[in-house]
């Protein structure tokens, strides 16, 4: 039996089966990333002053992951036209380098959750947060020694730095600061507990990757063994890979506003 | 809009597509730039924020052809979008419940 509508437009909507189906799943993942803004504004404005952390993720990464979402957008509306115009190899090139963009994008991720896990903070009693490299050696059941990391994110750790001399502001220098068990309430790498900011951070971008993930999973059937229903149907074949494209080019859209939100305010 | 008027149109997008990633670098670069300038917290948030809507715009009515797409997909989206204004304004407002407690965007 054929479906309606599988690959001609429905004459009342204008629209194809599929695409119908992908803008109602995007209108839903709407809320679904709305309902996480929506908390993480809440959780931020309702933070005591000076103990949110501005600026505490490494930026590098994120902007390479930035450009790398960018290029494959582009690559991917690239091979969208080409497979619509019959240019089958440049369909091919297009849509590998977007894969390859969704490869780069969960590696350079990976490689950043990593850099996360290996710094630590300690915060004490006043709300003070010292974050910085941890000393292995010299951190035991009394003591924690980091070497803070020159640019602190939160006023209080800013303030604190100052008070231990000028030295410790002096990027590069690599001073130690050892604080007593008994003055820390909270201390660890930066993992989801380490703090409601990482909490929010690693739901984010976790869900933002099986996303990413996910479409790549998608584009990479449609570039290899899906791509034979090109030289069959290649109509249905174009309409597929505009619908995979759409879901693409959504994730780029919600990393556009966790960029800045997570990693510039 | 006939098969072959469609493949035109898709043929005069191409270098537009690659204009809007240049757009997309180009601003990121400023919004980052912008970040690293010290100055009043809520207007980097005004701007930076700004300059993402200003990025979402370009790819959904580019990339995703909002620009050119039928009612039916408006429609749906403006009700999304409706119902993500309601979701942050009732955060808002439940916030303001608290105002006196609490200091808006300060670091």
């Amino acid at each position: 039996m054929q479906i309606p509508y599988e690959v001609e437009a429905r004459p009342d909507t204008g629209l194809y089966n599929a695409k119908l189906g992908i803008w109602l799943f995007l209108a839903s993942e709407v809320m679904l990333f709305g309902g996480l803004f929506s908390a993480y504004i809440f959780l931020r404005i309702g933070a005591e002053p000076g103990l949110w952390p501005h600026q505490i993720l490494e930026l590098g990464p994120a902007f390479a992951n930035t450009m790398v979402l960018i290029i494959s957008s582009v690559t991917m509306v690239m091979g969208w036209a080409s497979a619509k115009l019959g240019e089958y190899k440049k369909f091919k090139i297009f849509t590998g380098i977007t894969v390859l963009c969704a490869l780069a994008f969960v590696g350079i991720k990976s490689y950043e959750y990593h850099g996360d896990f290996n710094r630590y903070g300690v915060i004490l009693a006043d709300k003070t947060q010292v974050t910085g490299e941890l000393v292995k050696d010299k951190t035991n059941d009394r003591q924690i020694t980091l070497i803070p990391d020159a640019k602190q994110s939160t006023e209080l750790g800013r303030e604190y730095l100052k008070k231990q001399g000028e030295g410790a502001e002096k990027s590069g220098e690599e001073q130690e600061l050892a604080f007593d068990r008994k003055d820390v309430v909270w201390f660890s790498n930066f993992v989801p507990s380490y703090s409601t900011f990482f909490s929010v951070y690693f739901t984010m971008t976790g869900l933002h990757a099986l996303h990413v993930i996910g479409g790549a999973v998608v584009i990479f059937y449609l570039w290899g063994p899906g791509s034979r229903m090109y030289f069959t149907d290649r109509k249905h074949f174009v309409n597929r890979l505009e619908v995979a494209g759409l879901f693409w080019h959504f994730v780029e859209l919600v990393w556009i506003f966790l960029f800045p939100v997570l990693y510039l305010l | 809009m006939s098969e072959d008027q469609d493949l035109q149109q898709t043929r005069n997008e191409v270098k537009m597509h690659l204009r809007i990633g240049v757009a997309l670098t180009v601003l990121i670069l400023i919004s980052i730039g912008i970040a690293l300038i010290p100055f009043n917290t809520a207007l980097h948030l005004v701007i930076g924020l700004g300059i993402a809507v200003v990025m979402a715009t370009l790819v959904m009515a580019f990339f995703m052809h909002l620009k050119g797409e039928k009612k039916f997909v408006h429609w749906t989206m403006i009700t999304a979008a409706f119902f993500f204004v309601i979701l942050i304004a009732l955060t808002l407002l439940a916030y303001f419940d608290y105002a006196g407690s609490a200091t808006i965007f300060k670091f």
